[in-house]
């Protein structure tokens, strides 16, 4: 709670008559550490008890969608902001807003914290109100924020159900050209409905489904299950351990220079090639941070290989549907298919 | 008339499809879907020989853009919500198939199957236990709803 880690410091509080705001501490010189203007004044030493107020029963107003409608603001049951909101937006101001009829937003505030109007105080203020520690997105401003990580939240459950194909067994999906006869009989893909056509790039699960490999790809990113017979796509055991070694070792001891299994010791070797596999062999998928990839990126186009950064796999960028995975896997960004050349 | 989304597409041929051969006391109400892709009202009547004989029900269709990939939302409106054990009162149904077992390769169709089917082997007219704390608190997207299956019988 705010209130423990407030009362723990018995630290002088002060008020800012430019800023219309309260704060503890202040520079050697007695100055505002956010206008850094003179006019401040200490405030009489508070009883203790008063920090319990200072869990913003007083600082509702400015925090959650402020009703001017003047109702007696301590007797009435309003709708206040759930506890963390609270605290949090205590620790972010640093101190407690004293209803001098300012209604600036924590947002604002905080904005204003961040910017010129702070001159040159930062880290050398002790008990410096507010520091934005990572990227702006990380932080939850007012009650519209917090809605908004409740239902990241509960989007998180909503994705229930078998998990996602990794990305390199997806990659190795079997793929076949649809030949005429096949077409001929006129089944349809039961993801898009539309007919199979002669030439389509189809894939075929292990229970012998047939999809548009377009039209799979995008669901079995969110749910290794066929979507006919939902029969898991994800091995029941864990491979064979000595396949992975003999992977490994390949990939390790290769003396093909400066090809990408060579580079990566700590991302998880390039899928065996099964028999069955795509008429493509030297495709190699490889998830890695932005980092790797932009080096790796680079190494490979000095070394003269095809390299192209996509979504998902070559073959389905063309598809139209939406990016199933988008908003869940960020590091789908960094996903890289890399075709030699 | 421009040219439609991968889940447009299927959407149109699911709704001729659902048009020319509905199932059985069930019809799509074509005009207002034609219209607008992403929500269809499906009226459904109670099977014959059913505890639900002779009534009226109303299901409404939401679908994203990410459909059939997404499952639809699916929910009774109108002043006739069916008393079900599965079906809260303010229209949320707890199917697994609408989230947790939504595959691309049901539709409109095996959803309003699975609903009539769910409704016609019911024994007895009653409401899930937890109806009135539900209904109070839920989010108003049933998809928003960690459903806990727990129940085949009905």
């Amino acid at each position: 709670m705010a209130d423990a880690m407030v009362e723990r410091r018995p630290t002088l509080r002060f008020f800012c008559h430019r800023c219309d705001i309260e704060f503890e501490d202040v520079l050697q010189d007695y100055t505002c550490p956010y206008c850094a203007s003179g006019f401040i004044e200490q405030l009489e030493s508070e009883a203790d008890g008063d920090f319990d107020d200072a869990d913003m029963s007083n600082l509702d107003d400015d925090v959650s969608t402020s009703d001017d409608t003047d109702e007696t603001q301590n007797s009435t049951q309003r709708q206040a902001p759930p506890p963390m909101l609270n605290d949090l937006a205590f620790l972010m101001t640093g101190g407690r807003y004293r209803n001098t009829g300012r209604r600036d937003t924590i947002l604002e505030q905080l904005l204003w914290m961040m910017g010129a109007g702070r001159p040159g105080t930062g880290a050398t203020t002790a008990g410096a109100p507010f520091v934005l520690v990572g990227a702006p997105g990380d932080y939850v401003f007012g009650g519209e924020g917090l809605d908004a990580v409740v239902t990241q939240l509960l989007g998180q459950l909503e994705n229930s159900g078998p998990p996602p194909l990794p990305r390199d067994q997806l990659a190795a999906l079997p793929q076949e050209i649809l030949t005429e006869d096949h077409a001929a009989k006129g089944t349809a893909c039961s993801v898009c409905w539309e007919n199979f056509e002669t030439g389509e790039t189809v894939s075929r699960l292990e229970c012998e489904h047939l999809f548009h490999s377009s039209c799979i790809s995008p669901w079995l990113q969110l749910h290794a299950t066929c979507p006919i017979c939902r029969r898991s796509l994800l091995p029941a055991d864990p491979p064979p351990a000595d396949t992975e070694a003999i992977t490994n070792t390949t990939s390790t001891t290769t003396d093909t220079t400066a090809t990408a299994t060579t580079q990566q010791p700590p991302l998880p070797p390039t899928q065996p090639p099964t028999s069955t596999a795509s008429s493509t062999p030297s495709i190699a998928s490889i998830n890695a941070r932005s980092g790797f990839a932009a080096a790796l990126q680079q190494m490979m186009q000095a070394t003269g290989a095809h390299v192209t950064l996509s979504g998902f796999d070559s073959g389905s960028s063309g598809s139209g549907w939406p990016d199933t995975s988008s908003s869940s896997l960020g590091s789908d960004r960094y996903n890289m298919d890399i075709d030699y050349d | 008339m421009a040219a439609l989304s991968p889940s447009e597409r299927r959407l149109q041929k699911e709704l001729m499809s659902l048009m020319k051969e509905p199932p059985p006391g069930v019809t799509v109400d074509g005009d207002q879907a034609s219209q607008n892709l992403t929500l269809w009202t499906v009226h459904m009547e109670g099977v014959p020989g059913t505890l639900y004989e002779g009534e009226k029900f109303v299901l409404q269709f939401k679908f994203t853009n990410k459909y059939p990939f997404d499952s639809p939302e699916v929910t009774f409106i109108g002043n006739n919500i069916p008393v079900h054990p599965h079906v809260y009162s303010n229209g949320h149904i707890c199917l697994s198939i609408l989230t947790d077992d939504w595959s691309p390769a049901l539709s409109v169709q095996s959803v309003c199957l699975s609903i009539v089917s769910m409704l016609s082997s019911c024994k007895e007219k009653r409401r899930p236990p937890d109806n009135s704390f539900y209904v109070k608190t839920c989010n108003k997207n049933p998809k928003k709803t960690k459903w806990w299956y727990h129940d085949d019988s009905v």
